[in-house]
């Protein structure tokens, strides 16, 4: 990694990144990417992907990704596997510091994606992954003639309660409050299925197994105070997402969840030559089409800003 | 040559793959993939490596040492370790 100051550094290698990085990196930017330890984005924990345009039969989420990695590659990006920890956005270069050491470039892409939310309770992290999950597509088939949860109100928990019906023989929508706020069509699918019981008015207080496994859930129900025990072998969180934003600190303008503002143009953030792409700017549509979409608009918007300043 | 032990579905096997090809390693060249959900026998001999888990992608190498789930920077580590990359 050289020590010159980049033209443009893209952090984050989900959709938006990378897209990103194949746009500038063909307009001769040689972009540096800080694609984390684990990069590649949410679609590395995704089986079939079968609504990215260009694939008749689907592909590999993972494969997806790492096709748009080599081809952010071969035009010529460089690709850093470390996180950033800290941003000074002060001065006219951009201060990035990657595993303890400084980077300057003159334009800075923020792609870092969001995060499943997570309820916060006991038992949900140490069984992660033993019937615990937030990706219904990933691990739905794992749960055949299965009993499942699936924690949420909207349309991500309508899609993923409809979904596990396909392998479980029952699921459980648990929500906490005594309507969805998912759309009108999604909760019609979900009242007609007779695999879906919706559990109103309703928290879980703990996640519970036999040290391998979830074998059930504590459960309230919030109008009549009493809690029990609900046998299930797997829990779905489909609560929302959180943008993983908190290394930007106060160094940009972000609203009260954390989400990176666009104040003006297309990508642009408040501060000139930082914009932004991609989850961690939007959670409304949420898709890698629409991510890669803006991650484009980044990098076009990013050898504009660097034109005026020739 | 080492093993990595993986299955179709497992996002990390497709990273860790593709970040072997950086050094020019492929399936055959360089390492050996064994798809366990094809292969009970192997999926028995990665569950006994990993203390009963079914963790994938373990990756065993010739001195009888193994990574499971490891990331591409512990993964590089080890393979300057054994000399396997030049760094």
């Amino acid at each position: 990694m050289s020590q010159d100051i980049r033209e443009v550094v893209i952090i984050g290698s989900g959709p938006a990144g990378l897209t990103a990085a194949i746009y500038n990196a063909r307009a001769r930017l040689n972009p540096l990417v800080v694609a984390g330890v684990e990069y590649g984005g949410q679609l590395m924990g995704t089986t079939d992907v079968e609504n990215f345009p260009g694939f008749p039969e689907g592909i590999m989420g993972p494969q997806l990704m790492m096709n748009m990695l080599n081809q952010a590659k071969n035009h010529g990006a460089e690709i850093l596997y470390k996180y950033v920890t800290k941003v000074d956005f002060s001065g006219d270069v951009k201060k990035l510091t990657v595993d303890g050491q400084e980077v300057q470039a003159r334009s800075v892409i923020l792609a870092v994606g969001s995060s499943p939310r997570l309820l916060d309770i006991p038992g949900e992290k140490e069984y992660w992954g033993k019937g615990v999950s937030s990706c219904a597509t990933c691990d739905g088939a794992f749960y055949r003639d299965k009993i499942v949860a699936v924690i949420g109100g909207g349309d991500s928990a309508m899609e993923e309660a409809n979904f596990l019906t396909k392998f479980a023989s029952k699921v459980y929508l648990i929500h906490r409050r005594d309507e969805f706020r998912a759309s009108k069509a999604m909760q019609e699918k979900v009242f007609a299925n007779e695999k879906i019981e919706v559990l109103w008015n309703t928290k879980v207080d703990e996640v519970k197994g036999d040290d391998k496994l979830v074998n059930s859930l504590e459960i309230t129900d919030t109008v009549k105070g009493e809690s029990k025990n609900l046998e299930v072998n797997g829990m779905f969180l489909a609560i929302g997402h959180i943008p993983n934003s908190d290394f930007l600190d106060d160094q940009v303008s972000r609203d009260d969840r954390g989400f990176v503002d666009v104040v003006s143009g297309h990508t642009n953030t408040n501060i000139p030559g930082v914009f932004v792409a991609g989850d961690v700017h939007d959670h409304h549509y949420q898709q890698a089409i629409t991510a890669a979409g803006m991650g484009c608009m980044a990098a076009l918007d990013v050898e504009k800003y660097l034109q005026s300043l020739d | 040559m080492f093993k990595i032990y993986s299955t179709a579905w497992c996002g990390d096997c497709v990273r860790i793959k593709n970040f072997l090809l950086e050094f020019g390693m492929t399936n055959g060249d360089g390492y050996e993939e064994i798809d366990i959900d094809q292969n009970p026998e192997a999926a028995d001999y990665v569950m006994e490596v990993n203390g009963g888990n079914k963790s994938v992608p373990t990756i065993v190498f010739e001195d009888g040492t193994s990574l499971t789930e490891p990331s591409v920077i512990e993964l590089e580590d080890k393979l300057e370790e054994l000399n396997l990359i030049k760094n």
